[in-house]
């Protein structure tokens, strides 16, 4: 398994949005949520588009009277094509968690951001 | 997609700015209409229509903005890396955003701003990278004015059908007062191309009992017009009337192919005594006369998509590549092959498109 | 072979004349609607039944073989009991009316009201009297809703009142827009399917098209497009959370034969997963909700070569569960239930022809 690779500083990585990173040869899109980071492969399932050049959005829901709700903690990343939205924690997609994209570990130790990509740890 | 012939049948290009259009319109128009406030303000030429908006606004693909504040599709350099030489493109085929700016509000308007749209077309994208190929788009609410137009471009090296958009009279396309449309493309040689959304301007309806509520709701519906304008040409005989006619259907997927072929079919004696011209099976007219652009292609298993469409004859002959490049709901050749009999690689992306342009295969070059 | 005798979810019934109609409102709308006879050529009644503007060149309905001549086809009890229930097998029948279902549309709204109420009153007395194989619909006023919601509730008294029949529409507002909510909310609390039958624009005087793209020019081109309405009416249902609000709600699409489902669905699905911060209220894919609450009938099908419509069929997952078998009996398009049976993968015939019906209508 490839070791971790520090791929730099947390306060390089903007908070809520997605930031591309080369990790062993791939190309991951780091997710920030204050201190916690989320790594997902930059290959949409559906045909291949970069999710790095899409938008992290906080996740729109709704309440039991159907008013629209807006989540405070959980992050989709969504597709720049069309529009889909993984879960950035999980990799699934909102409306279908049978479709994923590989997520990979990932986490802050000392204020920098580790991704540990390779056999086992493709999600 | 490398060492592959690929032609894509349907991608968006715009202007930057409107003026770059608009300074092809005749002076009066262009100086006392468009810009009779001021050089500076132009009146919008696009109407409002009826389109359910995107949520957060873009209805194009997110990383298809050529970042100097300008719309996607209006940057060659940008089209050439993303969409020509990324997928390596043998021939594109290029339908405005997506045209509808021909049906102004003003009839006496409409050819004035199609003839500026064409010309603008022309030079500013039809006379550089040979790839590139495009539409005569015509004034559908004038049909005379729009059969003018076809006759005046036709004979262009680089414009490839007649694009009717925009249907603002609210008929159904095949209905007799379009005839000298048709008449114009028949007699000059070339398709006539039916993009969607042609009746989500003023004056069209694009869905049976009621509009829509949402983009969601928006979209698998926004293809109900076409059933009506196909089986208006089918029961007004236009490909009996106009037999070399040819018509491309762009952006409506084809699953719905054979259920509307069975359901015409099964009404053939019907639609003879109405119309005596009819003279074929829909079916049989369909097959030598129409084709249909892939896109958007259904996000469903392989084996299902297979078995549906195998279950009506000739299926592979009927459809084309497109991507739609640069809309949001575009498709990649890879992921549309993946999904169809690869057996059918060579009609889907380049065959059927050549045999209904008249193109020959040897004249294509292959992406290196 | 021995069939199971099958379940009919659409008969279009219909008044001989419209006084059968008339005689079931209170005494001062008679007065009001006035009565034939009284003025020259047969005249003197106001008509009350709107017309249907197209028209099948080689006729709209069968023609019968036995029964009462010169009655319009579908009008008498005894003749559909005889020519079609008995005659095919036909367990438990659907009475979905004929041009009776354009009433809620009709511009004086105050007579629409007060129709609806007489013709499920004539329903009770004319047909669900005359055998207990029939079962009615409940004809609402839609065009407001709560009134419309008030005589669901009253007429789903009668427990042989299968479903509440949503027939024409008129408000140029698709069926599941939020105007119509009470009509749903008041099916669902009476545990009753509600049926959108296609037309819905048919009458002139909902000055919107029954199609898309324009006004049908030909009647072949009117037919062949008869389920974009369903299509319309399934698409703002579930994009509008209707069967989130009502746990209890199903709805028959009836009218348009089958094979534009599996296009729709796929499509729907596809644009779902793009698009789903529109209705981030549905928990599930549309075709689950479809799968779970919408029931298509086989009317009018579409069937060509056999072998190819089952495989274009069976291409969609579940479809069996799906379909009920409907006649569409006495009009031209209508089929038997061999035939469908025929059509239909035989593994099938069970639920298409039967238990769909069974659940759907809670008997």
């Amino acid at each position: 398994m490839t070791p971790a690779e520090d791929v730099g500083p947390l306060e390089a990585f903007p908070d809520r949005r997605v930031r591309c990173v080369t990790v062993a040869g791939r190309t991951v899109g780091v997710v920030r949520l204050g201190g916690e980071v989320f790594a997902l492969r930059d290959r949409c399932p559906h045909e291949g588009a970069s999710l790095c050049a899409g938008a992290v959005e906080e996740l729109l829901g709704a309440d039991g009277e159907q008013h629209l709700t807006v989540s405070d903690d959980r992050l989709v990343l969504a597709c720049p094509w069309h529009g889909w939205e993984f879960d950035v924690r999980t990799g699934r997609t909102i409306v279908d968690p049978k479709i994923r994209a590989k997520t990979y570990r990932a986490w802050v130790d000392d204020a920098r951001v580790f991704v540990e990509v390779g056999a086992g740890a493709d999600g | 997609m490398e060492g592959q012939l690929l032609i894509d049948c349907d991608v968006h290009h715009r202007w930057k700015r409107q003026h770059e259009m608009t300074d092809y319109l005749p002076t009066a128009w262009r100086d006392e209409y468009i810009r009779a406030q001021g050089t500076e303000t132009e009146l919008s030429i696009l109407m409002p229509a009826h389109h359910n908006p995107h949520s957060r606004g873009s209805q194009k693909r997110l990383d298809t903005f050529p970042g100097d504040g300008t719309e996607p599709g209006s940057d060659y350099p940008l089209m050439r890396e993303q969409l020509l030489d990324r997928l390596g493109v043998t021939r594109a085929i290029l339908g405005f955003d997506i045209g509808l700016e021909a049906k102004p509000l003003n009839p006496n308007f409409a050819l004035p701003i199609a003839r500026a749209m064409n010309d603008w077309s022309i030079d500013h994208w039809l006379s550089g990278d040979s790839r590139l190929l495009g539409a005569i788009v015509v004034p559908t609410e004038m049909p005379s004015d729009a059969a003018a137009e076809i006759r005046r471009l036709a004979g262009h090296p680089r414009l490839v059908h007649a694009l009717v958009v925009a249907n603002g009279i609210g008929k159904p396309l095949g209905h007799p007062l379009y005839h000298p449309i048709y008449e114009a493309a028949a007699e000059c040689g070339i398709p006539i191309a039916i993009h969607a959304g042609t009746d989500v301007v003023p004056g069209g309806q694009m869905t049976a009992s009621g509009i829509p509520m949402s983009r969601l709701e928006h979209f698998p519906l926004m293809i109900q017009p076409i059933f009506h304008h196909l089986s208006s040409m089918i029961t007004h005989g236009v490909f009996e009337k106009f037999p070399t006619l040819r018509l491309m259907v762009i952006e409506h997927g084809f699953t719905w192919v054979p259920g509307l072929l069975w359901k015409l079919d099964a009404h053939f004696p019907i639609m003879r005594r109405e119309n005596p011209i009819v003279r074929r099976l829909p079916s049989e007219v369909f097959r030598e006369h129409i084709r249909f652009t892939t896109q958007p292609f259904d996000f469903v298993r392989k084996e299902q998509m297979v078995q549906l469409l195998e279950s009506f004859d000739g299926m592979e002959d009927m459809i084309c590549f497109s991507s739609d490049y640069p809309h949001w709901d575009a498709d990649e050749p890879a992921h549309v092959i993946s999904r169809l009999p690869s057996a059918w690689a060579t009609k889907l992306f380049f065959g059927n498109a050549c045999t209904f342009y008249g193109w020959d295969p040897a004249d294509l070059v292959v992406s290196t | 072979m021995t069939r199971q005798a099958a379940i009919d979810a659409c008969v279009h019934n219909c008044a001989a004349a419209e006084s059968e109609i008339v005689e079931h409102l209170p005494a001062a709308w008679r007065r009001y609607i006035g009565r034939p006879g009284t003025l020259p050529n047969g005249g003197g009644a106001m008509p009350i039944v709107p017309l249907m503007p197209y028209h099948n060149p080689l006729g709209n309905k069968l023609r019968s073989a036995t029964g009462v001549l010169d009655a319009p086809p579908g009008s008498d009890p005894a003749t559909v009991l005889a020519e079609h229930l008995d005659a095919h097998a036909i367990e438990r029948a659907v009475l979905c009316l004929d041009r009776e279902m354009f009433i809620p549309a009709l511009p004086n709204v105050r007579l629409s009201i007060e129709l609806c109420r007489a013709v499920n009153s004539w329903t009770e007395e004319r047909w669900l009297a005359a055998d207990p194989r029939l079962h009615g619909v409940i004809l609402a006023p839609l065009q407001v809703p709560e009134l419309a919601a008030a005589e669901i509730l009253r007429a789903a008294r009668n427990d042989r009142m299968a479903a509440v029949l949503f027939g024409v529409n008129g408000l140029n507002k698709p069926v599941g827009h939020p105007v119509y909510d009470p009509i749903f909310r008041a099916a669902a609390d009476s545990q009753l399917p509600v049926i959108v039958h296609a037309g819905l624009d048919c009458p002139v005087d909902t000055l919107t098209d029954p199609v898309p793209g324009g006004p049908p020019s030909t009647y072949t081109d009117f037919h062949v497009l008869q389920s974009t309405p369903l299509a319309t009416s399934l698409v703002s249902l579930i994009g509008q959370g209707v069967f989130e609000r009502y746990p209890d709600l199903k709805v028959l699409l009836v009218g348009g034969g089958v094979t534009w489902l599996a296009p729709l669905m796929w499509r729907f699905d596809t644009d779902f997963r793009a698009l789903r911060r529109d209705a981030p209220y549905l928990r599930m894919l549309p075709s689950e909700y479809v799968r779970d609450r919408i029931r298509v009938s086989t009317y009018p099908l579409e069937v060509a070569d056999a072998s190819a419509f089952q495989r274009y069929l069976t291409a969609y997952d579940g479809l069996d569960g799906l379909l009920c078998y409907a006649s569409g009996y006495p009009n031209w398009d209508c089929d038997t239930p061999e035939r469908v049976g025929q059509a239909l993968p035989a593994a099938w015939g069970e639920r298409v022809m039967r238990t769909n019906a069974l659940e759907l209508f809670r008997w």
